[in-house]
């Protein structure tokens, strides 16, 4: 699968995991006695099962207070008899399909040094054939439709940062103006957090952008820096043709701003294609 | 690769908290602390009767009415930490048959309601008592109508 000509890509593109996701209104018929069957719909291909707790619901919402604190964690999810959050996995470990009551997620992660990541219209595509057996699954067994909600995309890329966590973040982004050194030298680790709201065809608020750069947790020696560029928005309407093209115009939008916001001299590691 | 698929998760589950920014945040100074938890003291009523709500029996209502859904509470309080300011009381919380739940305010002449079917499905309610007027709004993901009709029950901070 190739880019959209319009969008620039890289052939050495640092992402080790790449997810897109849809959240629903949640399928309450939905319950244990399905989880198995439910499995067998897709065990050709990813034969692998692991449970784990639902994530909660994420929606962007825009009001005059920017929250500091993210206050649904504090509401107990798993003691509320919520059905746990499926993980189907392929053998190679590396796409999963994760599935709960309210959110559909494939996940590709890189699990071998050479290999390129599956560009976004190739896994946007497979994302759609799963869905559409998840939705074949339901409506065979009258357990609802699939209404979507929000759609989201995440990138997760890996930086080496041999030089230092500073000096990398100092050289990767366009946006940064350098530290003036002090007495104390280069600061030892150094975190950006940028959030951009998207706005739709009548100018209000739909969604929003998030660039997170943070070191990563890895011994001195391979040390890198984490960058995580997450979209996330409301569909134009409840149905999954909008789903699709919302997140095609995120997949844009982060491709297009991610070009600007990194410098073009990590730009030209990456080999522009 | 279990790493990245557990940094999954959890960047997932932390994503839309991108605050505090380190993961080892320095302890506010205690001003701080008592601004903050003066700003977030309605957040304690609010979650202990969302909770509430949430583990109503099925039929609570004498009918088939269910408890209110996980989705609706957790985007009840993502609705309200966007709009709460210092001085917004903690809303009234009634939960509808359907899993729904409603926001509510009644004071200082306004009636102010939020009914919440989930996430992205709201329905605004006011009405000022003396003029009688009222208003139905069906709101999206921008709250600013629903900030600005909560600013007539606010008390001064």
């Amino acid at each position: 699968m190739t880019e959209t000509p319009a969008l620039p890509h890289f052939r050495r593109a640092p992402v080790t995991e790449f997810a897109i996701s849809i959240q629903f209104e949640a399928l309450d018929k939905f319950n244990f006695a399905h989880i198995g069957p439910l499995h067998q719909s897709f065990a050709s291909e990813f034969p692998g099962i692991e449970f784990h707790p639902p994530i909660p619901p994420m929606i962007e919402v825009f009001g005059p207070v920017t929250p500091t604190i993210n206050l649904p964690f504090l509401l107990p999810w798993a003691s509320i008899g919520q059905i746990p959050r499926m993980w189907m996995l392929d053998d190679k470990n590396e796409k999963l399909i994760q599935f709960q009551q309210d959110r559909f997620v494939i996940n590709w992660r890189k699990t071998k040094e050479n290999m390129e990541y599956p560009r976004y219209p190739g896994l946007r595509d497979e994302f759609f054939v799963d869905l559409e057996k998840l939705r074949a699954f339901l409506s065979e067994r009258e357990l609802g439709e699939i209404i979507p909600v929000q759609c989201e995309l995440t990138y997760v890329n890996q930086v080496p940062a041999p030089e230092g966590v500073a000096e990398l973040s100092a050289r990767a982004f366009a946006n940064w103006r350098e530290l003036r050194p002090t007495r104390l030298g280069s600061p030892e680790d150094v975190a950006i957090n940028q959030r951009f709201v998207i706005r739709g065809d009548d100018g209000g608020p739909i969604g929003r952008i998030y660039f997170q750069s943070a070191p990563s947790a890895q011994p001195v020696e391979t040390r890198s820096v984490q960058l995580m560029m997450i979209g996330r928005a409301a569909p134009s309407s409840r149905s999954l043709n909008a789903a699709r093209e919302r997140l095609d115009s995120m997949h844009e939008l982060i491709v297009l701003s991610f070009v600007e916001l990194m410098s073009k001299e990590i730009q030209q590691e990456w080999e522009p294609a | 690769m279990g790493s990245a698929a557990l940094l999954y998760r959890e960047r997932q589950a932390d994503a839309p908290a991108l605050t505090p920014i380190w993961p080892r945040p320095v302890l506010p100074a205690p001003a701080t602390a008592a601004i903050i938890e003066r700003q977030f003291q309605w957040s304690v009523q609010v979650v202990a009767r969302l909770l509430d709500l949430a583990s109503l029996p099925v039929g609570w209502d004498g009918h088939r009415g269910r408890p209110v859904s996980p989705q609706s509470a957790t985007y009840a309080l993502d609705v309200l930490a966007a709009v709460m300011r210092p001085g917004t009381p903690a809303p009234s919380i009634v939960p509808l048959s359907g899993g729904a739940v409603q926001l509510e305010w009644h004071r200082k002449g306004w009636d102010i309601e939020l009914e919440i079917g989930g996430p992205g499905e709201t329905h605004l309610y006011t009405r000022e008592l003396r003029t009688g007027d009222e208003e139905h709004v069906e709101l999206g993901a921008d709250l600013d109508r629903f900030a600005t009709a909560l600013e007539h029950v606010r008390d001064p901070f």
